[in-house]
């Protein structure tokens, strides 16, 4: 990702799903994983755009599993966080951090 | 869009909509489904005309409506709806209009996959702006049809022809 660019506030949402999910993270997975923590309802298109874009930068990379019958036949594709990915994370929240510092109680972020 | 994007979508709302239909009943469950549909189209669509190739996939889907109208045309021709009542016409054509587009998104889909969502967004698009324009003079539940079923038919042309494609499940 070029540098100083800052992630998208659904790549950054997208970005620390795939992190919470390890090994386990796949569309519907982070979709679900969002609409635990975050209580949005997002599209699976919505996800896969933006994992797509993620992956188009360098911050994540995919492979796929296996077809499985509960899936009607369709095969996973499981991405994992890219050391590019870590970085910009990383710096997003650093970002966060240092913009949310100083303010009154409830935007702390550490 | 890579058909690897709406294969994976596809077999996600699959496993997630089997999870739901569990836990809820299956309206419930089915609702959320068409949601999902409804709600991807647009991500879907962007993420397509992001890709290569865009041109070509326009063309595919452009080409595909067209063919569409003819053979919708020449089969209500050929079975002569006209001489039946109102309501039976408007069922029949409802029915000739939404398999005609599915074939179309079939054949579209076989020749390059991302068409069929994109032949799927033209005919909504298509079907909103006869709505817009022909006012009152055709009944409202056979617009809706045509809105809901016929963009569906398209996405579901779609996923048949890429399910004719896939690998067999190990």
């Amino acid at each position: 990702m070029p540098r100083g660019e800052l992630l998208g506030s659904l790549e950054y949402i997208v970005l620390l799903a795939v992190t919470h999910l390890g090994d386990e993270a796949y569309g519907m997975t982070v979709r679900r994983e969002i609409e635990s923590r975050t209580g949005r309802d997002l599209s699976i298109g919505a996800i896969y755009s933006t994992l797509e874009r993620l992956e188009a930068k360098g911050l994540v990379s995919s492979y796929t599993g296996e077809p499985t019958a509960q899936r009607g036949g369709r095969a996973k594709r499981h991405f994992r966080m890219e050391a590019e990915g870590k970085r910009a994370l990383a710096s997003a929240h650093e970002a966060i951090r240092r913009m949310t510092a100083g303010l009154k109680r409830g935007w702390n972020t550490t | 869009m890579p058909s690897r994007v709406l294969e994976s979508a596809l077999g996600d709302l699959a496993e997630e909509y089997a999870i739901r239909a569990q836990a809820a009943p299956s309206h419930t469950a089915n609702y959320w489904y068409w949601m999902q549909i409804g709600c991807s189209m647009p991500s879907l669509f962007g993420l397509a005309l992001k890709n290569a190739g865009t041109l070509r996939t326009l063309v595919v889907a452009v080409g595909a409506q067209l063919c569409a109208g003819v053979a919708e045309d020449l089969t209500t021709r050929a079975i002569g709806i006209m001489a039946l009542s109102d309501p039976a016409r408007a069922i029949a054509s409802v029915v000739i209009g939404v398999t005609s587009v599915a074939g179309a998104g079939y054949v579209a889909a076989r020749i390059r996959p991302p068409a069929a969502p994109v032949l799927a967004a033209l005919v909504f698009a298509v079907v909103v702006t006869l709505m817009i324009t022909s006012g009152d003079s055709v009944p409202l539940w056979y617009q809706l049809a045509f809105l809901v079923f016929a963009p569906a038919g398209s996405i579901a042309g779609g996923a048949l022809a890429a399910r004719r494609t896939r690998q067999p499940i190990s």
